[in-house]
């Protein structure tokens, strides 16, 4: 029996309220819809969070799938509808501070230190993709880390291509206005 | 026809994921080439397509799966009617319930008490009497004093 079948079946026995066939599918999917997760936020614990609602949603919402495409295309879209609507906000972090900085520069810090300046990088990026309109956001995920196509971003997002164009461009002009000016002040 | 900067910078955006039309990519590069502007616009852009690369891969351990599945049966239990918890004792509650048991405490008075009203006459001359005991009198003397005022009040003397 191929595997799309597989999962067809286990859908149906999770709707009918079968939670070891639901668990079977949480097993399949479940490295997919964490790594969508974290490209998406770019934290682990967050993405953990949000991947865990997916999959919550895909429990509760079982009975509205009718098989007309694959349960993981399904899944997929509610994964991006998941990430549309996640807040990340609900623990607010503060902006990310020069640790780094302090640091005594050369051989003492060593890896140590090239470790905190890429974290701290890393920090200053995720908070301004976080700062980004979710849908930017969403749509720069999948262009950037999923390369999906124009046409199946369209699909997953529920919009036009046209749309997809117009949200990647406003992304990145609005992801250089907020990096361009740490670049200048050498906090990138 | 002289391509504007605005629409040139989307065909950056465009051409950075291979979508620019033969044609269009023709165009952006002499618009490039004369503008200086969106130049460095399309160098910004290539910088920051480096910098904001897809981060590492992660894994999910057994604690992931256990999460989703203890959720799902956490949503599958009947709920409680009440749940005694430290949230009744938040402020914002505890006014609720007050101004609910006030609500409550009017609504039972005004559907169950009764409206306030003046004694009938025949019990104001009752306890008129029993205030005095005029029966106290019944046994003295004729001409005492007592007998000569318990008749001043049943009106027989003027």
């Amino acid at each position: 029996m191929s595997r799309e079948r597989d999962d067809l079946q286990r859908i149906a026995l999770a709707a009918a309220g079968d939670r070891r066939a639901f668990a079977e599918l949480v097993t399949r999917h479940q490295s997919w819809v964490l790594q969508l997760a974290y490209r998406y936020t770019r934290d682990r614990q967050d993405a953990e969070e949000l991947a865990q609602e997916i999959f919550f949603k895909a429990w509760r919402h079982a009975r509205s799938f009718r098989g007309e495409s694959a349960f993981a295309t399904w899944l997929y879209r509610l994964a991006v509808n998941s990430c549309l609507n996640h807040r990340q906000g609900k623990k607010t972090r503060p902006d990310p501070q020069p640790l780094a900085g302090n640091l005594p520069a050369g051989g003492e810090a060593g890896q140590a230190g090239d470790d905190l300046v890429a974290a701290e990088r890393e920090a200053r990026l995720r908070h301004a993709l976080a700062s980004l309109p979710a849908r930017q956001r969403v749509a720069l995920a999948l262009a950037s880390f999923e390369d999906k196509s124009y046409e199946e971003i369209a699909v997953a997002m529920e919009v036009s291509v046209a749309a997809v164009e117009s949200l990647l461009f406003r992304a990145r002009r609005n992801l250089a206005a907020i990096l361009l000016p740490l670049k200048k002040k050498g906090e990138l | 026809m002289k391509m504007r900067c605005k629409k040139a910078r989307k065909y950056v955006s465009l051409a950075m994921d291979k979508r620019l039309e033969p044609g269009a990519d023709q165009a952006l590069g002499d618009h490039l080439h004369a503008c200086p502007l969106c130049r460095a616009w399309q160098q910004k852009q290539f910088w920051l397509q480096e910098l904001v690369q897809a981060p590492p891969a992660i894994a999910p351990d057994q604690r992931f799966h256990a999460g989703v599945m203890e959720r799902i049966a956490a949503s599958s239990r009947p709920a409680r009617f009440f749940v005694f918890s430290p949230a009744c004792f938040r402020p914002a509650v505890l006014r609720a319930a007050l101004v609910l048991l006030l609500v409550f405490s009017a609504a039972l008075g005004f559907f169950l008490g009764g409206p306030l009203l003046d004694p009938a006459p025949d019990s104001q001359a009752t306890a008129f009497n029993q205030t005095l005991n005029l029966d106290a009198f019944a046994d003295l003397p004729g001409n005492s004093f007592g007998a000569v005022y318990d008749r001043l009040l049943q009106g027989e003397l003027q």
